[in-house]
């Protein structure tokens, strides 16, 4: 079925929505949702929580990429799942190694001189669009889809020392970036 | 900062940022759409300044048997990334390069890409035909059953066009024409996909991957000598692909480091034979590349025939000194945010081509890489790093603005 009649139902407050959204997106959602849990069964609680935060927030929105959308709600709530489960320690999945390679961003600093994240967001948009596409989707697919560094080579055929050594200096060049915008590293 | 702050920013992105490496990872290609340029407007203006790639035809009126002057730019952006190749030593760098510094070679032919990309990165010179005539050889060469499986390709659904015509018109911009045309044609079946794209670059998915008789290692962690003896097995596997080629000879490319020190080299095949001319040609644009997964098994296959039919002609190739010369006088291009640092830093030179579907006339470069100075060099004080610095081969005569290093990097 086609987003845009998906995006009907939900307006027409037809459960159908939810098991045509499970049937074209469900696996996609699953994934990115793995990545960050490597757990079944949370994986799967944060997906059905990605569907009633669908339900309930359509309308009043219409999103015109509904996989983008999606996927975005999906994120959140599996960080929101990892976050409350994994408090004393982090561990396994992608999303944990992700964090831990984000470090090289940032500092080990306290939480007084954190900025706003949607003028970071703002920032790192920035940034994005300045680097090459290659670097981009490379960076995109670790730390937003948190992909496993094997299939990003893969994808975009390179070696997976390649991917290492280009996230590794996207990664430097952010944090000179973010320091030139003023951000407390 | 806490590195879940990054994390968290992140999902406040823009969403065509997030639909690009989405379209990525559906291994769609990428379309950039055209309301992205007021957001890129900043990095334009970049670009703008360090002249990046784009190179721009032959000038005007060429007398009969007169070579055309080339205009060197560059419209891809290297941005934070750029070239350096990290190792414990520069002879650990290598490759199957057919070019030696002892080469005796007097010209070398230079080749105008057929696709050009406008400043929204739209493509134009797209050759359906082409593509379908490489997508049936590979399909062949792979055991498809070309008579019953149907061709088809990646044009957007309606939802898509939809969309992306609404925010583009909400913005009070039109449709390009032939925005969503097709940039890619498939075939499918017994669990092989191929994609051909624009670039001549046909890409096949093995689903379920294939797995290396029990004796091969083909893995990230494999040595040469293992990745060898894998490459020869599927060199007999997929003979299909390395048909046209009369004396496959493998490169495993650079086989740099990563800062975890880890090597690895690549399993790709160009043909060896014929003159020096022809084989540095193979080399740089014909070649079979073969993809192992994590799990050592071979899961994807690139099969690369870039359209070389726009021939500029066969340019004389200055010599080695000469370019060193030019490198010294800051006549080079490179992504390395660094100045030559000095004669004393050059490490190696090798003559190869800058092949990147940006670059629009492929000409030879003689690349040297050249050992960064301090601030370079990874946490890991063993590892070096070579950064990668361009000299355009061909005599300087017929380049119209040959490049100059101006504290940018380009």
């Amino acid at each position: 079925m086609d987003d845009a009649d998906i995006v009907s139902l939900y307006w027409q407050r037809n459960e159908e929505a939810i098991r045509e959204t499970e049937e074209k997106y469900g696996a996609y959602l699953g994934k990115i949702a793995w990545n960050i849990l490597a757990n079944r069964e949370d994986s799967e609680e944060s997906v059905n929580d990605t569907y009633l935060h669908a339900w309930n927030s359509m309308p009043p929105q219409k999103p015109a990429m509904l996989s983008t959308y999606l996927g975005k709600l999906t994120r959140q709530l599996s960080i929101d799942i990892y976050r409350r489960r994994n408090r004393a320690k982090r561990g396994g999945s992608e999303y944990a190694l992700s964090l831990t390679e984000l470090e090289d961003c940032v500092s080990s600093g306290s939480t007084e001189d954190e900025v706003e994240v949607h003028l970071l967001a703002e920032a790192l948009g920035q940034y994005l669009r300045g680097i090459s596409p290659e670097a981009r989707t490379a960076f995109l697919r670790r730390y937003y889809f948190m992909d496993p560094l094997g299939e990003i080579a893969a994808g975009q055929g390179f070696t997976e020392s390649k991917v290492k050594s280009m996230l590794y200096r996207t990664r430097q060049g952010l944090r000179e970036y973010l320091e030139k915008e003023g951000f407390s590293i | 900062m806490k590195p879940e702050k990054i994390s968290d920013a992140l999902n406040h992105l823009d969403e065509d940022l997030l639909r690009e490496a989405e379209e990525a990872r559906n291994h769609k290609v990428r379309r950039r759409p055209a309301w992205q340029k007021w957001g890129s407007l900043a990095a334009c203006l970049a670009l703008a300044v360090f002249a990046g790639t784009r190179l721009l035809s032959s000038s005007g009126n060429i007398a009969e048997g007169e070579l055309p002057s080339i205009t060197i730019e560059n419209n891809e952006a290297g941005a934070f990334g750029y070239e350096g190749y990290m190792a414990l030593d520069i002879s650990e760098l290598g490759g199957a390069n057919p070019w030696t510094e002892g080469a005796k070679i007097k010209t070398l032919p230079v080749y105008q890409n057929s696709i050009s990309y406008d400043e929204q990165h739209i493509a134009s010179g797209t050759d359906l035909d082409k593509m379908k005539s490489l997508l049936l050889t590979v399909a062949e060469q792979m055991g498809l059953d070309t008579k019953t499986i149907p061709i088809t390709d990646d044009t957007p659904d309606e939802d898509y066009i939809k969309a992306v015509t609404e925010k583009i018109e909400s913005v009070g911009d039109t449709v390009p024409e032939g925005y969503f045309d097709p940039s890619t044609v498939i075939m499918e079946g017994d669990g092989i996909k191929i994609e051909v794209d624009r670039t001549l670059t046909a890409r096949i998915d093995l689903d379920p991957a294939v797995e290396l008789p029990a004796e091969y290692r083909f893995s990230y962690g494999a040595s040469s000598e293992e990745m060898k003896e894998a490459a020869d097995w599927l060199s007999k596997e997929y003979s299909g692909l390395l048909s046209g080629m009369k004396k496959p000879v493998l490169d495993q490319g650079m086989a740099d480091r990563n800062i975890y020190r880890e090597r690895s080299f690549d399993t790709v095949f160009f043909d060896g034979s014929g003159s020096l001319e022809e084989q540095i040609v193979n080399y740089n644009f014909n070649r079979v590349a073969f993809y192992n997964n994590d799990e050592g098994k071979l899961f994807i296959i690139r099969v690369f025939v870039p359209d070389l039919s726009q021939k500029l002609g066969d340019y004389p190739i200055i010599s080695i000194e000469e370019a060193k010369d030019l490198l010294l006088s800051g006549n080079y291009a490179t992504s390395v945010p660094c100045e030559m640092p000095g004669k004393e830093h050059i490490a190696k030179v090798e003559l190869v081509y800058r092949v990147g579907a940006y670059e629009q006339v492929w000409l030879p470069y003689y690349r040297f890489l050249v050992e960064l100075p301090e601030e370079f060099r990874p946490e890991d004080k063993e590892l070096h790093d070579f950064g990668a610095y361009y000299v355009p081969a061909v005599e300087g005569k017929y380049i119209a603005n040959m490049p100059t290093y101006d504290g940018q990097f380009n």
